[in-house]
């Protein structure tokens, strides 16, 4: 969508007026354009319709229930924090805004960035699947995710051999967003790679694949070009 | 109070209801129409809050934007959920929580007295006001409120930018005039 198109929906948009489709396409393009400006005015305009409903004071039971679900959370946040992660579909996506937050290189990272929340749309991964990479270096390549073992195996296709002073680098990412990482590999002539690593399969959440400097490096220096979500 | 939120202080949790669960009951009640519905759409909202208490600010302004926000978006799903089931229609995916835009600026200077705001929509022009209520209020896309007019859609679109740009030209007028 252009700018002005988008313009035009704005309202629209503002108003939550757009089928899921075009609410989304709204929403990235806004994530990367910072020119439309009305968009701070129209908002306003828009929370002050939610206050010219009349207030209506809901019913006692209400407000124990909601003690109740909340202590509840509480105390499963507390048994188990990775969890916390893993229950949500929102929880999906926040780690993707701390990661690329500590890479510090949001403008760039953004587009690849904006593939990867595509891969976390799909659903969550589940054990056994053949899980496919997306970005804009996948091209076919995949994992095997053998979970029972507790490994990986990366089927790496169609990735541009490097210089000799570059390598890629493997990272694993968990729930808390942080990348670690798992391993450096480079490919042969045609592109091809295969690669095994071991990840604890409760806690990690995605695989991604940067091009790093040679001896690889404490933290991704450049966006993924592969992405693949557990 | 954010601060509790984010040490995961459930009590905290109670003390926002206490001051903002009228107004998104209110809006609840007003868009899904039937008090339990309401009721389960303002649960929701306010443990929204609770899982996502490290995306905000310290700022009172930004609380009530975020409640009314969220509220706004669960009662729209409700609303829109049932009329698909009346409609035998399947159910659409179930929408995954949307990352909800936190206009920090937005909700630090919106109008949030009722009797101003309502007022000020009155002085939309009537076909204006009528898509916005129809859209944010019930919950109807851009395309349905177009059939159900009968007017082209880039109508409909211009009618609902032309409306919030006057009740926002009204809404700030009011405020400089120190209402």
């Amino acid at each position: 969508m252009d700018c002005s198109e988008i313009e035009e929906l704005l309202g629209a948009y503002v108003l939550r007026a757009l089928p899921p489709d075009e609410e989304r396409r709204v929403r990235d393009h806004l994530a990367t354009c910072r020119a439309h400006t009305e968009m701070t005015d129209l908002r306003t305009a828009v929370l002050s319709l939610a206050v010219s409903a009349p207030a209506k004071e809901p019913p006692a039971a209400l407000r124990e229930r909601l003690l109740g679900a909340v202590r509840d959370e509480a105390r499963q946040e507390r048994a188990a924090p990775s969890a916390r992660g893993l229950r949500r579909p929102i929880q999906h996506l926040r780690p993707l805004v701390a990661l690329a937050a500590a890479l510090g290189i949001l403008a760039a990272g953004l587009l690849a960035w904006n593939v990867v929340l595509q891969v976390s749309d799909e659903g969550g991964g589940t054990v056994g699947l053949v899980r496919q990479f997306a970005g804009p270096m996948a091209a076919g390549s995949r994992v095997l995710w053998l979970s029972e073992e507790g490994l990986a195996v990366l089927e790496i296709q169609n990735l541009p051999p490097v210089s000799r002073d570059r390598v890629y680098q493997i990272w694993t990412i968990g729930a808390d967003g942080r990348p670690v990482s798992a391993g450096l590999f480079t490919v042969t002539e045609d592109g091809s790679a295969t690669i095994t690593i071991r990840i604890d399969p409760a806690a990690t959440r995605m695989i991604a694949i940067s091009e790093e400097p040679e001896g690889g490096s404490d933290q991704p220096t450049n966006p993924p070009g592969l992405v693949a979500e557990l | 109070m954010i601060a509790r939120l984010r040490q995961r202080d459930p009590e905290a949790l109670t003390l926002v209801f206490d001051r903002l669960g009228r107004r998104a009951f209110g809006l609840a009640y007003q868009i899904v129409g039937h008090g339990a519905e309401a009721e389960d759409v303002v649960q929701e909202t306010f443990l929204t809050l609770w899982r996502q208490a490290d995306r905000l600010d310290p700022d009172r302004g930004h609380l009530t934007g975020f409640i009314l926000t969220v509220a706004h978006r669960k009662a729209l799903d409700a609303v829109r959920a049932r009329r698909r089931r009346e409609a035998h229609q399947t159910p659409l995916d179930p929408e995954m929580d949307a990352l909800d835009a936190i206009d920090v600026e937005a909700s630090a200077i919106a109008v949030l007295d009722g009797n101003i705001v309502r007022q000020a929509l009155q002085q939309i022009p009537e076909d204006q006001r009528r898509v916005i209520e129809m859209a944010y209020f019930q919950g109807y896309t851009h395309h349905e409120i177009a059939a159900q007019l009968r007017l082209p859609i880039g109508t409909v679109k211009s009618r609902m930018r032309l409306g919030l740009s006057k009740l926002r030209d009204t809404l700030n007028e009011r405020r400089r005039n120190g209402l």
